[in-house]
């Protein structure tokens, strides 16, 4: 079984100021420069979280306008301006998961391992033969992260120091918020995951969960949605021009 | 007990079950955001952009 998304998935293109070059070149401008300087880090961070490269890029676009990861150190950092607290969430909500092994878990542990506590010893040569079986213990078994208060400013310096954490923590929270939406609705809404990244998850339930919106198609959407920076986001990302499509088009 | 007694109990009955019922309902279509296993992340990767 596949999922499709449509791009474009609206008709609508985003609108620049006049006297600037126009939308489909500067994101075409963006693209290139996220690509150019980050896409090892975006592989790896699609090949560990499935999320699409072409999606992660996208995302990164968006946030960062091209800017470089260390330049970009405002509350929410990096080229995935993650708040730490979401980020830390994200990698609580990972370890507790049934099903992560600490096989699976290790490359998230490794990149910041200061913000665990150890609850059980990792064997020495962790990727040895000799401990593929430990491998598939549950992550939770050994492993518990500290308070969010702690870990917060170790988190936030980690974003801005290392993109390779930046976009694999952003990643795995696009993840989550993939398979939310898939049990959600039966499918990935894209549209839908944009709100919850941009505008969080509770402004989500309101706007959109709990309104006839959430069948909505993502015209209908952005015309109705009622929270600016989500409606531009999702023009941006999935319409006319926008980061997807000039990916999709293989202009970059 | 009288008959208004027992209506009242029994509509009380029906309302309870009712409240129930639709909070389970809707608390099912709510799913929270948890993190993402081996299933989860084979289902991910079936996403394509068309």
């Amino acid at each position: 079984m596949s999922y499709a998304i449509k791009i474009p998935a609206t008709n609508k293109q985003h609108q620049v100021p006049s006297g600037q070059p126009s939308w489909k070149n500067q994101a075409i401008s963006i693209v290139k420069k996220v690509k150019g300087n980050y896409m090892p880090q975006m592989i790896q961070a699609s090949n560990y979280s499935g999320v699409p490269v072409m999606i992660l890029v996208g995302f990164a676009s968006v946030e960062s306008g091209g800017a470089k990861n260390e330049t970009l150190t405002n509350a929410t950092p990096s080229i995935m301006q993650m708040n730490p607290t979401t980020a830390w969430q994200t990698l609580k909500d990972q370890l507790n998961r049934d099903g992560v092994t600490i096989g699976k878990f290790y490359p998230l542990y490794n990149f910041i391992p200061s913000i665990f506590t150890i609850k059980k010893p990792l064997p020495q040569n962790f990727w040895s033969n000799n401990n593929a079986k430990i491998r598939q213990n549950p992550a939770s078994d050994y492993l518990q992260l500290k308070s969010v208060e702690t870990s917060s400013p170790i988190i936030r310096n980690k974003l801005i120091s290392d993109v390779g954490f930046a976009t694999m923590v952003g990643a795995v929270h696009l993840a989550q918020l993939f398979a939310k939406t898939i049990r959600d609705s039966g499918q990935p809404r894209l549209d839908h995951i944009i709100v919850m990244y941009n505008a969080g998850s509770g402004r989500y339930t309101s706007k959109i969960k709990n309104t006839n919106l959430l069948t909505a198609d993502t015209t209908t959407l952005v015309n109705q949605l009622g929270i600016k920076t989500s409606e531009d986001y999702i023009v941006k990302l999935m319409g006319v021009n926008g980061f997807l499509d000039v990916q999709k088009q293989r202009l970059v | 007990m009288t008959q208004n007694q027992k209506t009242i109990v029994l509509v009380s009955f029906v309302l309870l079950v009712a409240g129930g019922v639709g909070y389970f309902y809707f608390r099912k279509k709510s799913t929270p955001i948890q993190g993402v296993n081996e299933e989860d992340i084979a289902q991910i990767k079936q996403i394509e952009i068309v």
